[in-house]
């Protein structure tokens, strides 16, 4: 029992203190949880590689994964409901916040500069997935994938010019990925 | 005179009412078929309320913003903005159940049977079309709503716009402080052209 409580904690602390969540949050992940239950360089390598090849948010998988190792299911529960009650507090405070002051002035110019930002940020995470997916191994490991970037511009093409929704068109690049890797090993 | 119009009728568009089985479903649906959480999730997101009718692309925008600048993992903060904006705790307690839901169940699913599954061939190939989905999605999410919300908006947003792009995406500073200082400019942008317009008005 007191291993749910210190899983609990754990990640409600993670939670509470990452920013950005994703790969940022593994580490957290890895301190916090050698506290209190030993995690080899290898769990921990498995951790990293299952929760980004899994879907859904990469510290979500991180959380239950560690949970399920450390106290299975009853674990799993725990850390992936503590990394998520930061979250559920904090933004719902902050949005009955915003609901209300709306009409501000202060609300309303906050707003004016927070929308281009949001931009700029949304067109510099194309730059990064971008270069992950057209270099695999890292720009410098000159490792450049084609077939990646054929995919993504195909994918811009079937959202620019179908009725296709994101979902679909993710399956269908996914399928095409696997396939391609088929060829590969004929 | 008709941009204002058209405004209108959008803003009124973009304020369907959602049921709390509909909000569970579409993020159940977007943690399940999204890989990477975060950014990865916003063509899914602007498409979810695009479809729905739930929320205009401005405030898509601020949702993305304000879930960017809090701690926590950005997913869960999308989810949770939609279902309280939507429908209040209730709401926010559909919608994170629903982008948890998948993870726990394929997770313990893989730690019991499956193993290092990113280590399969066929799972690192649809892996590579899926990042490259992610980045061709991204890629035209910037686009539409780069024109949707930039168009017509004049030198502040653009600056603003291009500075944010090349202060996160070029010189690799954290978005929380761009956005922060988005805010802050936004805020004294907005109180001057409001004592123009008083100043004009008299």
């Amino acid at each position: 029992m007191t291993l749910i409580i210190q899983l609990f904690l754990t990640f409600f602390k993670i939670g509470f203190i990452g920013f950005g969540g994703g790969l940022a949050i593994l580490p957290l992940v890895y301190q916090g949880i050698s506290a209190f239950s030993p995690i080899t360089q290898e769990e921990f390598a498995n951790l990293v590689g299952i929760s980004q090849a899994t879907p859904g948010p990469i510290a979500v998988n991180a959380a239950t994964y560690v949970g399920f190792l450390t106290a299975g299911i009853p674990g799993s529960l725990a850390s992936t409901i503590g990394v998520a009650i930061p979250s559920f507090i904090l933004v719902s405070l902050t949005v009955k916040f915003i609901d209300k002051y709306k009409e501000s002035r202060l609300v309303q110019g906050g707003f004016l500069g927070i929308r281009p930002a949001a931009m700029g940020m949304i067109a510099s995470a194309f730059i990064f997935v971008g270069e992950s997916a057209a270099f695999p191994g890292g720009i410098g490991a000159g490792s450049f994938d084609l077939a990646a970037c054929l995919m993504a511009a195909a994918t811009f093409a079937l959202a620019a010019k179908t009725k296709l929704g994101p979902i679909p068109i993710i399956l269908i690049m996914g399928a095409c990925g696997t396939a391609l890797t088929v060829l590969e090993t004929l | 005179m008709t941009d204002r119009t058209d405004r209108d009728i959008t803003e009124k568009d973009y304020n369907n009412a959602a049921s709390l089985s509909r909000l569970f479903y579409e993020f159940f649906k977007m943690g399940l078929f999204t890989i990477g959480g975060g950014m990865a999730m916003v063509p899914v997101l602007q498409d979810i309320m695009e479809r729905n009718r739930w929320m205009s692309t401005e405030e898509t925008l601020d949702c993305i913003a304000v879930c960017q600048s809090l701690p926590g993992v950005v997913a869960i903060n999308m989810a949770t903005f939609v279902g309280f904006r939507k429908r209040g705790v209730l709401g926010a307690a559909c919608t994170t159940v629903g982008i948890l839901l998948p993870s726990l169940i394929i997770i313990i699913i893989v730690a019991m049977f499956m193993g290092r599954i990113d280590q399969n061939l066929y799972v690192q190939g649809a892996l590579s079309g899926i990042r490259a989905a992610a980045a061709g999605l991204i890629g035209w999410a910037t686009w539409r709503m780069g024109r949707q919300v930039l168009h017509g908006k004049g030198w502040f947003a653009w600056t603003l716009a291009v500075i944010s792009f090349i202060v996160v995406g070029v010189v690799g500073i954290n978005a929380v402080w761009v956005i922060l200082g988005g805010i802050v400019l936004g805020i004294i942008y907005n109180s001057i052209i409001t004592a123009r317009k008083a100043g004009d008005g008299e």
